[in-house]
């Protein structure tokens, strides 16, 4: 049985938590207590949070009706297990919602009908994209706020499939619903009978949880032990007893003698599994990467990437930071900004004093910016670009013991 | 890869990634099933040789079978065991008489004697975020500052396998490899692995432990599930929470989220 991890994204008080609450009621997955206190509330769709409640766990989410932080929850169905991962909607704790996105194999994008596409809807579509989830379900929730109207759902839906489209998406599905009423979630509604698309949980089923298979090998090297032993995760490939490889940035060639797993030793070990091994003609240490023989991956001292910028503080050309990627780790400095992005609405945000037209870099970027730059590195950088091998084509960058930035690789 | 597998390379890949970053590191076991069962994945992350100590906080009400069953693994499985008891609350007669006050004493404050004592940097953690609401939101490397306070409003980004990782002087780091497991895949991988478990987990005339502590704190669920296969067959229908025969969540809907700022586990 497989696993898919979605997260939900969405404006600010569009449906997130109630979503999530209601889904696990309908499922009957939870608690009977909890289950026996819903259930009255159920029937007559009142108390607007009762619902999120289930969600909002910590002290301060509940006083002031606001989710602070991503919560993962399990919904166990027959065909499969989900994992639902609840994203705040509130700007100010984008970054929980980035940490949520960036384990999920697909979103669920909520939109409330009454409210329309707002600025987090728009920003967290876009940092979906960026992000690399590519299967998006939206919501379009509260449908009972506006009478189950037809033309306001198509409305909503024409509007959203035209801003995914512009970033290169494709909407799963659109799903016109009423979290709080439990319509359309597991169930379809008679109110909505206009609508002859699947339910909510219909569309979740079809989603896929398979990711694109590479062929071309890189195990990070995770640590070596006193033995001599040395650990890593196969991320792409496969990995295999006998093997010749190339060590890099070095370029070393060298064989795999030895390959275990948990199950012990193994003849291949796949993308995704763990492994311990020894090999002979090269030392190796946390930081270098395996790859194919005949395939040496290129190290190098720079490289063009967008960030995503997350912290309060403004970035400035010239800054200096932590850098990393897979097991890669150094300091890195940001010699320009070529260009600041409006995550909200993915325009050009022009320099102080200049207009969109002229040349002029940026010389600082702010919170929630998508920033174009170029990176030094201290040392040689195993890298390819995001879209050609997600693993290695992603990095944060780090600064007083926070993560402040997001990146992949051009 | 089936689901089990996965589950179980995530959390090798989390136990060796506390390893890297903190080689002065140490497991917390209570005996329980998650516990022992990330102890069997850290064998499995270092070829059946545990590279660091295991640390049982010993409130000395847990049960006979716990003490039994410890020391018993213990011998088979070659664990460097360090037992950490708070001697002067127990010597002072704490007791659950006030459930708030003796998880701190016993359990709290003994992890902070013994931390102080060993001086580890990180200690890895069985919890699960299927447990308990407010476990939902752990990550799987949480920093612990000087008063030993979980900051859970303000926690740490964990990207692309990329963890919150900077030490300075008086932290710690309670790092989580079971993070996403639920109580289901816990009982899957004991059965297919044939995990060795204390006995109570498994009913006795019409009753089981389905989460374990000490002895005066806990109380047994109705059920007949008497091995793995049962257990397994009674959890994918049961409605029951988890931690429901667990004296301290009951007490306050919001203890369990006051104890993890103060450092309990």
């Amino acid at each position: 049985m497989d696993e898919l991890k979605i997260v939900l994204a969405g404006h600010i008080d569009h449906g997130k938590s109630t979503l999530i609450g209601r889904l696990l009621y309908e499922t009957g997955s939870l608690s009977a207590e909890l289950s026996a206190l819903l259930a009255p509330i159920a029937e007559t769709g009142g108390e607007e949070r009762a619902f999120a409640y289930v969600l909002d766990h910590l002290a301060e989410e509940r006083a002031d009706n606001i989710t602070i932080d991503t919560a993962q929850v399990f919904l166990r169905r027959p065909e499969r297990h989900y994992v639902l991962i609840d994203a705040p909607g509130h700007k100010e704790f984008v970054r929980n919602m980035v940490t949520g996105a960036s384990q999920a194999d697909a979103a669920l994008l909520i939109v409330a009908a009454n409210d329309g596409v707002c600025e987090q809807t728009r920003r967290h579509c876009n940092l979906l994209a960026m992000l690399g989830v590519r299967q998006i379900v939206i919501a379009v929730n509260k449908m009972d706020k506006v009478m189950y109207s037809r033309r306001i759902f198509e409305f909503i839906r024409d509007q959203l499939a035209r801003h995914l489209a512009g970033l290169g998406l494709t909407p799963a599905a659109i799903v016109p619903l009423s979290a709080q009423r439990g319509e359309n979630l597991l169930r379809s509604s008679d109110r909505l009978g206009w609508y002859t698309g699947r339910t909510l949980m219909a569309e979740l089923e079809a989603l896929s949880p398979a990711r694109p298979v590479q062929a071309m090998l890189v195990v990070p090297v995770q640590d070596v032990y006193a033995d001599g032993w040395a650990a890593g995760r196969v991320e792409a490939g496969c990995l295999s007893a006998g093997q010749g490889v190339t060590v890099n940035p070095a370029g070393q060639s060298a064989t795999v003698e030895e390959l275990t797993t948990f199950k012990g030793a193994v003849a291949h070990a796949p993308a995704g599994w763990c492994v311990a091994m020894r090999l002979s003609g090269s030392a190796l240490a946390r930081g270098m990467t395996l790859s194919d023989a005949a395939r040496p991956l290129p190290a190098r001292p720079s490289a063009t990437a967008k960030l995503f910028w997350m912290s309060q503080q403004p970035l400035r050309a010239g800054a200096e930071f932590l850098f990393h990627c897979a097991t890669q780790g150094c300091g890195v400095r940001v010699v320009a900004i070529d260009r600041r992005i409006d995550s909200a609405t993915m325009e050009t945000i022009p320099a102080p004093g200049e207009t969109a037209q002229t040349d002029a870099t940026p010389a600082e970027a702010h919170f929630t910016d998508i920033v174009e730059v170029r990176l030094q590195f201290d040392q040689p950088i195993v890298y390819l670009p995001f879209g050609e091998l997600p693993e290695i084509g992603r990095f944060t960058l780090s600064q007083d013991k926070e993560v402040v930035a997001g990146g992949i690789f051009s | 890869m089936d689901r089990l597998d996965d589950l179980v390379n995530r959390s090798i890949y989390l136990i060796r990634e506390a390893y890297a970053r903190h080689r002065n590191m140490a497991m917390l076991w209570s005996i329980g099933k998650d516990s022992t069962t990330l102890l069997w994945l850290c064998l499995q992350a270092f070829q059946g040789k545990l590279p660091f100590p295991v640390m049982h906080i010993d409130t000395s009400y847990k049960f006979p079978e716990i003490y039994e069953f410890r020391d018993r693994l213990a011998r088979q499985w070659h664990l460097d065991v360090l037992i950490a008891r708070n001697e002067p609350a127990l010597a002072g007669g704490m007791t659950n008489a006030r459930k708030f006050e003796c998880c701190t004493a016993l359990k709290t404050v003994a992890l902070r004697q013994a931390l102080e004592q060993h001086g580890f940097e990180a200690l890895l953690l069985g919890i699960r975020r299927d447990e308990h609401g407010v476990r939902a939101k752990e990550r799987y490397f949480s920093p612990r500052d000087l008063d030993f306070r979980w900051n859970y409003a303000e926690q740490p980004m964990e990207l692309w396998d990329q963890f919150h990782s900077q030490l300075f002087a008086g932290r710690h780091y309670r790092i989580h490899p079971l993070l996403h497991w639920t109580e289901l895949d816990i009982w899957q991988l004991i059965r297919r692995e044939n995990l060795p478990m204390v006995s109570l987990y498994f009913a006795r005339d019409g009753r089981r432990y389905r989460s374990i502590g000490c002895e005066c704190c806990c109380t047994p669920v109705e059920s007949n599930a008497a091995n793995a296969d049962a257990i397994i067959e009674e959890l994918k229908t049961t409605r029951l929470a988890e931690r429901a025969g667990r004296a301290q969540d009951k007490e306050d809907a919001e203890v369990m989220q006051k104890l993890r700022a103060l450092g309990y586990m």
